[in-house]
Parts: structure tokens; sequence; C-alpha cells
């Protein structure tokens, strides 16, 4: 409970004075935090995408090479921390990618 | 209209990620798939793989707390024999001679300890120790595995005939834990529902 308080604490302050500086220092327009935050759901959106392709493609190669080689391969191999930070990472590069065409 | 179902998935996956960290979403659902039953004497004592063995031979640590597990319940006599299972993948040790190793340096008795090394799954597991056991007359057995993957290896158990009784009787519903332990929790929930699905599918179950 004490350390659910100080996350929550530690990135409320963050945030706080991420806004503060956003704001006051950098000039953004306190009106687009609500497209800020819709654009951090698109992001997720498509990694959550990139994460359930990687894990059906991964799970359907497994499957094949247990029929194909004959040999026992463990679907554990797919149970990686990694997986989602990958994914994650392709989504950003994805909604960069989309975003230059916009900008252009 | 494609960026605004990203934008509803994105929003509805990171506020279930939220309430897996911040709330008790996951004990709630890792005591609901958890089977319950009265702790009570058997004739074995099986447990289950869980991760093996690394590279230097040593056990990882589920593998030792299910073998711990399962000591402690055979030394309150709840079962005259242990049967230690575990996948033979990755090293040239395997997890169940390791397991022996270790239960006979805690006082166990080989006589007492039986070693199954080839099953690879957990239906693999439940066919070995039926294999092993109803030879011996063997048919109520206590089962030792993770809380999530009870329910499917209670099935597999029941399925090659035992009659089970989970390691740990009735369950606890836990409130406790942090953030990342919550998000282990729900890894292994999501990770028991497709290991379930793929055995109804395959007809295991």
């Amino acid at each position: 409970m004490k350390q659910t308080l100080l996350l929550l604490a530690v990135t409320g302050l963050t945030s706080a004075g991420a806004c503060a500086i956003g704001v006051r220092r950098l000039g953004l327009p306190g009106d687009g935090l609500g497209s800020a935050i819709r654009g951090m759901c698109r992001l997720a959106g498509t990694a959550i995408v990139f994460l359930a392709l990687n894990l059906a493609i991964g799970l359907a190669a497994l499957l094949m090479a247990r029929g194909l080689l004959g040999a026992f391969v463990s679907v554990y191999l797919l149970n990686d921390a990694f997986l989602p930070v990958l994914s994650v990472l392709q989504a950003v590069i994805f909604e960069c990618w989309q975003g230059q065409r916009a900008a252009r | 209209m494609r960026r605004d179902a990203l934008g509803t998935v994105g929003a509805v996956g990171v506020a279930l990620l939220l309430a897996i960290g911040f709330t008790p979403l996951p004990n709630v659902v890792s005591y609901w798939m958890a089977p319950s039953r009265e702790l009570a004497p058997a004739g074995a004592i099986v447990i289950l793989g869980r991760g093996g063995v690394n590279e230097r031979g040593e056990l990882v640590g589920a593998s030792l707390l299910g073998l711990m597990e399962g000591i402690d319940l055979y030394r309150r006599g709840l079962a005259p024999l242990l049967v230690l299972s575990g996948s033979p993948v990755g090293t040239r040790w395997t997890e169940a001679a390791r397991r022996a190793d270790v239960a006979r340096e805690c006082g166990i008795s080989g006589q007492a300890i039986v070693t199954m090394s080839s099953a690879r799954t957990t239906r693999d597991e439940a066919l070995g120790a039926w294999a092993l056991l109803a030879p011996r007359g063997i048919r109520r057995i206590i089962l030792v595995t993770d809380g999530q993957a009870m329910g499917r290896a209670m099935l597999l158990f029941e399925r090659a005939g035992f009659d089970v009784i989970p390691s740990y009787g009735a369950p606890v519903l836990e409130w406790g834990g942090t953030p990342e332990a919550r998000l282990g929790v729900m890894r292994q929930v999501m990770i028991e529902t497709v290991a379930r699905l793929y055995y109804r599918l395959a007809g295991y179950l």
C-alpha cells in the first residue's frame, strides 16, 4: 500500500511539474492536454496491436515448429517481459512515422 | 475511424493496466481461478515442474519453492511418497533429479522419492504420474503447482484417473502486494487463460 501511494505520488508530482513547465516555459496550450492524452491512447492501442500480432505469430511459429520438426518446442519461449517492451518500441516508431506524414 | 478504434483499444488497455497495478483486481481473478478442496491425507504428493534448472545446475526459485511446499506437506504426514517432476529441457541436469538431490539433502528418504523426468507438458505429467502411481494402487494425490495453473492441472490429473487435492487446500484471498507483484500475478493469469484455451481446443480438457 505504501509503495502504491509512493508511486502514485511521485508520478503525480512529476506530471504536475511537466504541466507547469509545458505551459509557463514552453508555451504549450493548456487545452492541448486532452489531445495529447488521446494521442497516448492511440500509441498504447498501436502497442497492444503489435503485442497481439507478435504473440499470435510467435505462437503459430512455435506450434508449426512442433509439427514440422517433430520435436518439443516450449511455448514458454514467448513468455518474456521484453516482448511488450519491443512492441511499445514498434508502436512508437510506427506512430512517429505516421506523425511525419501528417506534418508534411 | 481506424485511429479512433486504436485510441479506444489503447484507452481500455491503459485503464486495465492501471487497474492491475493499483487495485486488487489480479488478486481477485487469481483467487477466483484457484480450485478449493480441504487438505487431507493422500497416497502421494505430486510436485509439477516449474521453471527447471539454471546453467549452473541449480533449481530456479519457483522450482525450489514448489519442492519446499511438497517437503512441508510430506513432513506434516499428509502422504508417504513424493513424486518429483521436471522437464529435461535446457541443461544437462534434469529438474526432477536436482529436486531429488535437494529433497535427500533435506532428510527425505530416497525410498520416499520418485522422479519423473520425461514429461514436458502438464498433460504429459498427468499421464506419467498415472503410469507411475496406478500400479502402486495410489489414486488420491496432493498436487503442488502455481495457484493459477492449479485449475487446469487438477482437471488433467482427474481426467487421467486421480482424485486430486490442491496443495494449499482452500485458496486465501490476499489483498496486498506491490504493483509489480500484481502485474506478475495477472501475467500468470493471462498465460494460464491462453493455456486453458489451447488445451480445450486440442481436446485435452
